[in-house]
């Protein structure tokens, strides 16, 4: 029996010592060891000294010539568009810099040889009607040419028999109303779900109310100002000054408690507001992507930092999408900063979100 | 004792780790609720390279946004609203400006009209809150004439840049006018651009015509007509507005006719001495091949897109419901079980969904289901709305909707796949019958 207790009891002291000296301890060792890196003090002077003249970029400002459109190298086939690949600006490239298209003409037949009113021999007389008949608003060739292009006129316009006189608008007079009939069309929304006009009900009662008013909350003390300026870094170099400002004071700011269920659900609910999934595809839709980026202390994301951690169930086009929706609703509602704890900075300063559409299918 | 103080020493070993472990982590959030509204786009007019291209400029502006905002999925922020201008196709983009302006997507373009009467157009899309191009910038080329086109073919491409599946806007409509009171309606095909442009007529209204449908290629077209006295499928070659009679048989009708994905194979109904089966004829041998042979009416047959199966309607069951079967016949299986009336299915390009119309306490509805019969949606409600079709990318749905009384007339309508969207197609006349076109090459 007494085998037993010491067997077990060696057995407990080992997993023991194993924790300490695998775990936290061993984390914690790794974590302060301090790196520690030989820095000189160099002057303006000798500063100059070691950077060359004429070292700073050069902006390029030598651009390629246009070359003229070559007709000649239109496609064979004529059933296609011919459509042709720009190279995209540089956001800081020299204005009037065009890349070179290299454009390719082709006439775009439409598989359709049919003139715009109907085949003669297979219509009736009665049938041609030249108001039912649409012409094409491509501008006819006139016999005048304008000295400046002029706009063809609506082909509905109509000249009437009797001279209306011109009304003058009175200043004075009031803004008059004017109601736009419009073809019929579901109600532009903003919701996680969709109401098909088979769903839709008629119904008299009320179907909003006033919102209650919020419970009033006790005073706190006025937050600590702000580390960063108010307007968002958007430079690179912003960036990185204030990742690496974060980066210091991680290592001194205290980290508070966790935040509640109730914040993260909030925070969560914060950036949804500006989650719109509505112009995705199915497939992006039910694409779930997890979105990492950093926090400033005033609540505002760090734009550069946003980035795409994994994905699940689409492809690698239909996560770009999702996450190119899901870097919107981030940015967009964290312009003015999410409404987190301040003295729980440590605990938010790094978010992974997970942004699942899955519950907004359509219902 | 001893094991008391162990457990206990366990228990902090893991709790201290369990806490450095979760210090060391960033904060973990899951969104599940998001809204779902149009994204705000700003087509900034399209700079005209010369003074011949600036009606066409306005013009092409005018259609893209124009195609774009249709689709419901789309906001178009009004010039006056900008900030900054765009006064060169080249410039870099000023993107606090439009985000100023909560704008998500920017469309920039110029066209230009060579001397010999060719147009040119080319854009680019910036999507704004990352700073970066959407893709890279495109050029289309045309005639003059054709303008419309080109505005379509850059629609579809901000469309499938932004929304990641294809466009739907350079494509075409064919379907049956309909003129006269409603006792004596002429009927006749008609076709035009997506949006209810450019109208041609392909027959004249000496003989009612039902039910076109183009082929995959978009070059032929199967109706029927009662051009004999009795409902015959004729094919249609869309460019030489000539017809050829498929399936003619004295003793028996046909319609409802369908390609089948490979375009040259038709599946319909053929009704022979009282009784109305489903059958595939080869449109070059014009060999026939009977699918079903039950007592019942089957008709209005669609094929899968990779043409394995087949969905149609039949009363089998004692009143009209939907059935897969296999493409070269086989047991059907019934994939409809809803209240009230199924009928006239159409699978989805994609091959997610089945469109069909519905009929069920007196009101007629335009609903999409999955190829097994799950997550029927119901998207319209009216006095009668029928004959769905899709658009090219599997999102779009258009129809016939029939106002009621005396003066009730049928109109072209459409919906979105999720019910949102809907609205009128414009049509100079009454207008029923519609099936969309592949995308124009």
């Amino acid at each position: 029996m007494r085998w037993s207790w010491y067997i077990s009891g060696a057995g407990h002291i080992a997993f023991i010592l194993a924790v300490f000296l695998a775990g936290p301890l061993a984390s914690d060792r790794q974590s302060e060891v301090v790196i520690l890196s030989e820095v000189a003090i160099l002057s303006e002077q000798e500063f100059a000294a070691l950077v060359p003249p004429g070292a700073a970029p050069q902006t390029q400002t030598d651009v390629p010539a246009v070359d003229a459109p070559d007709d000649d190298e239109a496609p064979s086939s004529p059933m296609a568009l011919a459509a042709t690949e720009l190279a995209t600006p540089s956001p800081v490239a020299t204005p009037g810099s065009p890349d070179v298209p290299e454009i390719e003409i082709e006439q775009p037949a439409l598989g359709l040889e049919i003139d715009d009113s109907a085949p003669t021999a297979l219509l009736a007389p009665s049938d041609i009607d030249g108001s039912s008949a649409r012409p094409d608003q491509v501008a006819a060739p006139a016999a005048r040419v304008a000295p400046v292009p002029q706009l063809a006129p609506p082909p509905e316009a109509e000249t009437g028999e009797d001279l209306i006189e011109a009304t003058v608008p009175d200043p004075e007079a009031p803004p008059e109303l004017v109601e736009v009939e419009d073809a019929p069309q579901a109600p532009q929304e903003a919701s996680d779900r969709i109401v098909t006009e088979a769903e839709e009900e008629e119904t008299n009662a009320v179907i909003s109310s006033m919102r209650p008013r919020p419970r009033p909350r006790p005073s706190r003390p006025p937050s600590p100002a702000p580390d960063v300026p108010d307007d968002a870094p958007s430079a690179p170099e912003q960036v990185a000054a204030l990742a690496d400002a974060d980066t210091e004071s991680r290592q001194v700011a205290p980290r508070g408690p966790p935040l509640t269920g109730g914040e993260k659900e909030a925070f969560g609910l914060a950036v949804g507001q500006c989650w719109n999934v509505g112009s995705l595809s199915a497939s992006a839709r039910a694409t779930t992507v997890v979105v990492a980026f950093d926090m400033q202390r005033t609540g505002v994301p760090v734009t550069g930092s946003i980035r795409m951690v994994e994905f699940h169930g689409g492809s690698e086009a239909d996560a770009d999408r999702a996450f190119g929706a899901a870097r919107r609703a981030i940015i967009r509602c964290g312009t003015k900063g999410f409404q987190l704890p301040v003295e729980k900075f440590d605990q938010w300063r790094e978010v992974e979100a997970t942004f699942n559409s899955e519950g907004m299918q359509y219902r | 004792m001893k094991q008391f103080l162990l457990s206990l020493a366990l228990a902090f070993a893991l709790g201290t780790q369990a806490l450095a472990q979760e210090r060391t982590g960033p904060l973990r959030i899951e969104i599940t609720k998001g809204v779902i509204e149009p994204v705000a786009i700003a087509v900034a007019p399209f700079l005209a390279e010369n003074p011949a291209a600036e009606e066409y400029a306005a013009r092409i502006t005018e259609v893209v946004a124009g195609d774009l905002v249709g689709t419901g999925l789309f906001r178009d922020i009004p010039h006056q609203a900008y900030v900054s201008q765009v006064a060169d196709f080249d410039a870099p983009v000023a993107y606090p400006d439009w985000k100023a302006i909560n704008v998500e997507a920017l469309v920039v373009g110029s066209a230009t009209l060579t001397s010999d009467g060719r147009l040119l157009a080319k854009f680019r899309l910036f999507d704004v809150f990352a700073d970066a191009p959407l893709g890279d910038g495109l050029q289309f080329a045309g005639v003059a004439g054709s303008w419309r086109r080109v505005a379509h073919k850059i629609a579809d491409q901000v469309y499938s840049r932004i929304t990641g599946e294809g466009g739907y806007f350079d494509s075409r409509v064919v379907y049956v006018e309909a003129t006269g009171p409603k006792g004596d309606r002429r009927k006749r095909l008609a076709i035009m651009d997506f949006d209810g442009e450019n109208v041609r007529y392909l027959t004249d209204a000496s003989s009612i015509v039902l039910a076109p449908r183009f082929s995959p290629t978009g070059d032929r077209i199967l109706f029927t007509s009662y051009e004999t006295g009795f409902p015959q499928i004729y094919e249609l070659t869309v460019g030489g507005v000539d017809k050829t009679p498929l399936a003619i048989d004295a003793e028996s009708m046909t319609f409802a006719p369908r390609y089948a994905p490979d375009g040259r194979t038709v599946v319909y109904s053929e009704a022979r001495r009282g009784n109305t089966d489903i059958y595939t004829l080869d449109a070059t041998t014009l060999r026939r091949t009977r699918l079903t042979s039950a007592p019942s009416i089957e008709t209005a047959p669609s094929f899968s897109p990779d043409g394995r199966q087949i969905v149609f309607e039949s009363d089998r069951s004692g009143n009209q419901q939907l059935y897969v079967m296999p493409a070269s016949g086989g047991q059907p299986r019934r994939i409809s079980f809803g209240p009230g009336r199924y009928g006239t299915p159409v699978w989805s390009p994609r091959g997610d969904f089945i469109a069909f119309t519905k009929q069920n306490a007196g009101r007629f509805h335009i609903g999409v289901m999955r190829a097994d019969g799950s997550a029927e949606r119901l998207l319209t409600a009216s006095f009668l709305d029928e004959g769905p079709t899709w658009s090219p990318n599997g999102r779009v749905l258009m129809f016939t909707r029939e106002s009621a009384g005396a003066e009730g007339k049928p109109a072209l309508f459409s919906v979105d796949i999720s019910g949102r969207n809907l609205r009128r197609v414009p049509t100079e006349t009454a207008a029923s019958d519609p099936a969309w076109s592949p995308l124009l090459p």
